[in-house]
């Protein structure tokens, strides 16, 4: 009889209410409060331009900034003025993505394989921590001429630098989540009968996810921080090549556009990496009695 | 009646982070036999702990043998589980989940398996709650699942250590005969730690009363009260005042010490 039943809901304990429809947890996960700084910060831009704070070529309108943004997404929007950047939006968001989002996956799985095994044995540790440790103090971004001079202007160098990036970000992370995870419960599972792999599978790795999440998080970050970078000096495409040459022809416009593009976009893989955490990490938010 | 377990000579001493020594249990021989709840009782620092995590095979004795049905302790074992004094169970997997463990991990055959979880879980009323995680449940649900788990791999010796300890004197009273009730039930040998004299007189077949500083064994007692047991009999009260005073003045040694 046991079988049939588990994984269902015991009778009238823990039933819940039906799932509302995604859109509508969407509307109903928006809150007000978060808009009104973002409104006044809107406001307090638009009376710097309507009063011309600064001069007007140096800060743009808010909808001088949407213009151009239209431009960069659609070619038909230009109406006869186009620069190097009208309709190269798709081309672009695919191309940051693809070098943030790939460097960081790589880079985050690298960091959680040699973090686990770091954390768990003390040879691995002797053998790769004092290298580790060593390359951490050094900005990640003086790696960039090294990885020009490497792999070429290409995709190759962003991905590096971002990889590298991302690894000793999450790495730290790992090693620290694995080795505070309680010798209590590695006892408890030992003496159930669990073999030392089965520890650490079973009870080391998902006791070390709420450290591991944290890693990932900072991670992501990093991943467009270095990405941006990369393309600013290393790939002809992307928003951070079209901001740094917005910058080169004195267009605000475009770099603010370029800035909001890069906000929207690390906000959003932010987001994704928060709604599995929520998911994964029930159990933590429990005993915090907190939501992440 | 056969020896279960049987320790002779044993000695645990640790050396501190400054270097020196200290001797949490000196000369310690004991029997424990097949069926019968043996209880451990001192106060803090008289190693009882430290002699329970031995036979759990958590700790190594420094000197001494100490053996299983005739086998060495090398390590912790399914054949001894342990109830630890927090529930210490895995906040990740539901009650359900926490309970399958054991068989889980030992590849134990999943009928046998869950036919004997789900009795145990009805047998201490979690079985509705068998998919909740840990911390949607109060104290005493948790320490439950915590026995639960621990018997649902059916250990041949039972090791508790404090498992009552924190929670309020009701719950811990109900608590204690549920845990009595199972013990009776799966005919389980029991080696139980506690400070607490009530509980001790209330569940023990035999006392094993310890003295701190260097830890070792006071006095050993073959309790004949019969059960079921009353707290409030004049009985279990001439009990409570003996061990009282036996293991008192321990305390105040230990405190000025």
């Amino acid at each position: 009889m046991p079988p049939e039943a588990v994984g269902q809901s015991a009778p009238g304990l823990s039933a819940q209410p039906a799932r509302p429809s995604w859109p509508a947890r969407i509307v109903g996960a928006i809150d007000p409060l978060a808009f009104v700084l973002p409104l006044g910060i809107l406001v307090a831009w638009t009376g710097m331009y309507v009063f011309e704070v600064m001069p007007r070529v140096l800060l743009p309108s808010p909808w001088d900034v949407l213009r151009t943004i239209g431009e960069w997404i659609n070619p038909d929007w230009a109406r006869g003025r186009p620069a190097y950047f009208t309709g190269t939006w798709l081309n672009d968001a695919l191309g940051s993505a693809y070098r943030a989002l790939v460097g960081f996956v790589i880079g985050a799985a690298a960091a959680v394989a040699l973090g686990v095994w770091v954390g768990w044995s003390r040879t691995a540790e002797r053998f790769f921590d004092p290298t580790v440790q060593l390359l951490r103090p050094m900005p990640r971004t003086a790696l960039l001429p090294f990885a020009i001079i490497f792999f070429g202007l290409t995709n190759a160098s962003a991905l590096f630098l971002v990889i590298y990036g991302v690894f000793l970000q999450v790495y730290v992370q790992v090693v620290t989540g694995v080795k505070l995870v309680g010798r209590d419960w590695k006892r408890a599972a030992a003496m159930l009968g669990a073999s030392p792999r089965q520890v650490l599978w079973r009870v080391v790795l998902p006791g070390a996810l709420p450290h591991i999440f944290g890693g990932l998080r900072l991670g992501v970050a990093y991943a467009w921080t270095l990405m941006i970078l990369a393309e600013m000096f290393a790939v002809s495409g992307g928003f951070g090549y079209i901001l740094w040459r917005g910058y080169e022809f004195m267009r605000m416009d475009i770099v603010l556009g370029g800035m909001l593009m890069l906000g929207i976009f690390g906000f959003l893989s932010d987001r994704v990496i928060v709604l599995i955490g929520r998911r994964k990490l029930a159990w933590a938010q429990d005993m915090a009695g907190n939501r992440l | 009646m056969t020896a279960l377990v049987e320790g002779r000579g044993l000695v645990k001493r640790y050396t501190g982070a400054s270097g020196q020594a200290t001797v949490a249990l000196t000369g310690v021989d004991i029997d424990l036999h097949e069926g019968q709840i043996t209880l451990l009782i001192g106060p803090s620092g008289c190693g009882k702990t430290t002699l329970l995590n031995m036979i759990a095979g958590f700790e190594q004795p420094s000197a001494g043998t100490l053996t299983v049905k005739g086998e060495a302790v090398r390590g912790p074992d399914p054949r001894r589980g342990v109830i630890f004094q927090d529930p210490n169970l895995f906040p990740w997997l539901t009650v359900w989940e926490n309970v399958m463990f054991g068989p889980e991990v030992r590849g134990e055959d999943r009928r046998t398996a869950e036919a004997r979880a789900t009795e145990l879980l009805r047998m201490v009323k979690l079985w509705d709650f068998r998919n909740h995680r840990p911390y949607q449940l109060s104290g005493g649900m948790r320490h439950r699942t915590a026995i639960i788990r621990t018997l649902a791999n059916d250990p041949e010796l039972l090791l508790a250590d404090e498992p009552f300890t924190g929670l309020d004197e009701h719950t811990r009273r109900r608590l204690q005969g549920d845990f009595l009730t199972l013990v009776q039930r799966t005919r389980k040998t029991v080696v139980f730690v506690t400070h607490n004299i009530e509980e001790a007189l209330f569940l023990a077949d035999r006392l094993v009363v310890m003295s701190p500083s260097p830890g070792r064994i006071k006095q050993i007692i073959d309790l004949d009260l019969p059960r079921p047991r009353d707290i409030l009999s004049d009985a279990f009260n001439h009990w409570r005042a003996r061990l009282y005073n036996l293991i008192t003045p321990d305390v105040v040694e230990e405190e000025t010490a």
